[in-house]
């Protein structure tokens, strides 16, 4: 099954769900998200004296005419965000053997945020790095569809350079990056993200994690890195503390790094309901 | 079959054994997986060695003992069934103070079927493949120990292939003439005990002259020699004719060329002659000098005065003296051991002195029989191998190398 349909029953378990901007947005068109820019809709928020120089058409005129004073009548702007979903398809994302991998697990949060996104108005980009493939930011309907069909297309091989592919994104908007972060350059993805988010963009990173690469199951193997399989270390029953607690206390510092880049971090894993995750990624 | 260095057997089965030792020594990998997160993996040695129950990897191991067995074998050279566990080289010394017919007959008499007999006599020593052995050929050289040795060695590396381990028996008389200088270095060279047949010399062959010439030397002639039927000796004037030729040339003896009368006249009187270390002084005659070759006689000042050349079985003699006509020089007993000396057998007079009790200990040796393989002392390099079985071990190896290389891809 390819296209949407294979996420009909995730997409049934988040409608409803909203992924609301965590800071207020540039102006834009009229969307979900508070804007930054305050304005004259409907929706009255406050008052504010008038200056020279303002346009007199947004004098409250009953209030002038009963107060004699000039005040204008401020009202929130609602906006829409650019939110590109950047999804990592390398090699070790095609883990384990038996489904769902992470690979899986990324494309269902991809497809999810995507039509979160889209339901709010949002433009919704995709790019998958490793595969060089993607498009920017779109509000055309189908485009859920379009995503999931891209995803379902690859298989995830080789090395993602996930650090070129932020350095190149401009423009503001949201950034989500569904990732393993198993890179080797780990430091300059998050410098990437922290210029990213220094820029105004809102960077939100989704740390797939396989159930397997927490517990590694049957004990011993060799354990070979798929993106450089020339190396190789045996991991028995005596090293399990010592992997556990490695893999732990990198996650621990990756979270604090993402965190203090100024991004929102949330952890999946892959035997997680893929509806459970995304609703705890918009709520990051 | 059996083989020339049954040791190298049992070092490819201490071999053959440690490589079984060490296919129970299992030392196994773990299986492969691939695992993103081995980053994480503490860095441990990935395998370690553990005795198991039953060998690992039946093929390698096969193939292993294969070409170990392979190689040990090389090196052990097996031969083939038919081969004897010892052979007897029985080598006839055709000495010339012996009777060629008593030496055939001893030989005859202590011969095996399947002994391997040598009729040696200096220089052609002669393989005996039929069931008569022929009595040695008239010999102008010595014949001693020595070059019967090296003929039975020369004999016995020809034919290592057919026997385990060879005996040598020499049939020869016990006396001085046999043993020269090289005797003892040669001896060593065969590595185990000599069985001694020892046969009786002959007495010291009577003369049989053929006088041709005139004067003082032919009545010394009569002194040490006799007229026979069948003469030994021919003592011919300044001219020999090829019939003397032919005859010293076929019957081994001695032809003796003698001054002409005529060269006397011109003659120097010299003080001496010096034969078997004895001086005859006097007023000897010398005539010319003779053609280079072996010194029967000498001048008092070392120079030759007579000459031995081989001619064909026998020799010629050539004489650069001749005695006075007057006086009474050629009849005294000096004058005698001169004569003696120049009617030798070709060679010399073989001293027939008895051989002491050290020197036949010292030929008859210690030990036993000689191995073949120590016959066949390889050249410095050369591996002492069988190359077909190493080609084969060899190509074993490679299959293994293969079998190898596959399970570690």
């Amino acid at each position: 099954m390819s296209g949407v349909g294979r996420y009909g029953t995730l997409l049934d378990a988040i409608h409803g769900v909203r992924w609301p901007a965590r800071k207020t947005v540039p102006a834009g068109s009229a969307g979900t998200h508070t804007s930054r820019q305050l304005g004259l809709a409907a929706e009255f928020t406050a008052y504010r004296p008038y200056r020279q120089g303002d346009d007199p058409r947004h004098l409250d005129w009953k209030l002038l005419a009963r107060t004699d004073r000039a005040y204008q009548r401020i009202s929130v702007e609602r906006a829409t965000l650019r939110t590109i979903l950047v999804v990592d398809a390398s090699a070790s994302m095609d883990f384990p053997d038996t489904a769902p991998t992470k690979w899986t697990r990324a494309c269902e949060v991809a497809v999810g945020l995507a039509a979160i996104a889209q339901s709010a108005g949002d433009p919704v980009g995709l790019l998958v790095a490793g595969a060089e493939t993607g498009f920017r930011p779109r509000t055309r309907r189908g485009i859920v569809g379009q995503i999931a069909a891209i995803l379902d297309g690859i298989r995830p091989d080789g090395d993602a350079e996930l650090e070129r592919v932020l350095r190149h994104l401009e423009g503001r908007g949201r950034v989500a990056l569904l990732s393993d972060c198993l890179d080797e350059g780990n430091a300059d993805i998050i410098a990437a993200g922290r210029t990213l988010a220094a820029a105004g963009t809102e960077v939100t990173v989704v740390h797939i994690v396989a159930a397997e690469e927490l517990e590694p199951g049957t004990l011993p193997f060799d354990a070979v890195d798929p993106e450089a399989t020339r190396v190789r270390r045996p991991l028995s029953e005596a090293g399990l503390p010592a992997y556990r607690r490695a893999f732990a206390a990198w996650r621990d510092d990756l979270a604090r790094a993402w965190r203090e880049a100024g991004a929102a971090y949330t952890l999946v894993r892959t035997d997680e309901p893929a509806d459970r995750a995304i609703r705890r990624v918009v709520e990051a | 079959m059996s083989f020339a260095a049954p040791v190298y057997l049992l070092v490819g089965a201490l071999v053959g054994a440690a490589v079984i030792g060490i296919h129970f020594l299992a030392r196994s990998r773990p299986a492969r997986r691939l695992f993103p997160t081995m980053r994480f993996v503490p860095a441990v040695p990935a395998s370690a060695a553990a005795m198991a129950r039953r060998p690992s990897d039946w093929w390698l191991l096969a193939l292993r003992l294969t070409a170990v067995l392979l190689i040990a074998v090389a090196f052990a050279r097996p031969w083939g069934s038919s081969r004897q566990p010892v052979q007897r080289v029985v080598a006839v010394l055709g000495w010339r103070a012996a009777d060629p017919a008593e030496l055939a007959a001893v030989a005859r008499e202590i011969r095996r079927a399947d002994d391997l007999v040598l009729v040696v006599a200096n220089p052609v020593s002669e393989l005996v493949t039929g069931e008569r052995v022929q009595p040695p050929h008239p010999s102008i050289g010595r014949t001693t120990a020595s070059v019967a040795i090296l003929a039975a060695l020369e004999a016995a590396r020809a034919r290592r292939s057919d026997a385990d381990s060879f005996t040598l028996t020499l049939v020869m008389p016990l006396v001085q003439d046999v043993w020269d200088a090289a005797t003892p270095d040669i001896r060593a060279a065969w590595n185990g005990a000599i069985e001694i047949v020892s046969v009786a010399p002959r007495g010291e062959a009577r003369v049989g002259l053929d006088v041709d010439v005139s004067g003082p030397v032919a009545d010394g002639m009569t002194l040490v020699g006799s007229a026979l039927d069948t003469p030994t000796v021919r003592v011919r004037s300044a001219h020999t004719s090829m019939e003397d030729s032919t005859w010293a040339r076929e019957s081994g003896g001695v032809l003796i060329t003698w001054p002409a009368d005529s060269l006397i006249a011109g003659a120097d009187t010299a003080r001496g002659l010096v034969a078997d270390g004895v001086a005859l002084l006097g007023p000897v005659l010398r005539t010319s000098a003779p053609r280079p070759g072996r010194s029967v006689v000498q001048w008092i000042d070392g120079a030759s005065a007579a000459t031995e050349q081989p001619l064909g079985a026998g020799c010629s003699r050539e004489s650069g003296f001749v005695f006075p006509h007057d006086g009474d020089l050629v009849l005294r007993p000096a004058a005698q051991i001169v004569l003696h000396a120049l009617v030798a057998p070709c060679g010399g007079w073989p001293d027939t002195r008895p051989l002491e009790r050290s020197s036949i200990a010292a030929l008859e040796g210690n030990g036993g029989a000689v191995v073949s393989a120590g016959l066949n002392t390889p050249p410095r390099g050369r591996i002492p191998a069988d190359p077909w079985w190493l080609v084969l071990a060899t190509a074993v190896l490679g299959v293994e190398w293969l079998v190898r290389r596959g399970r570690r891809s």
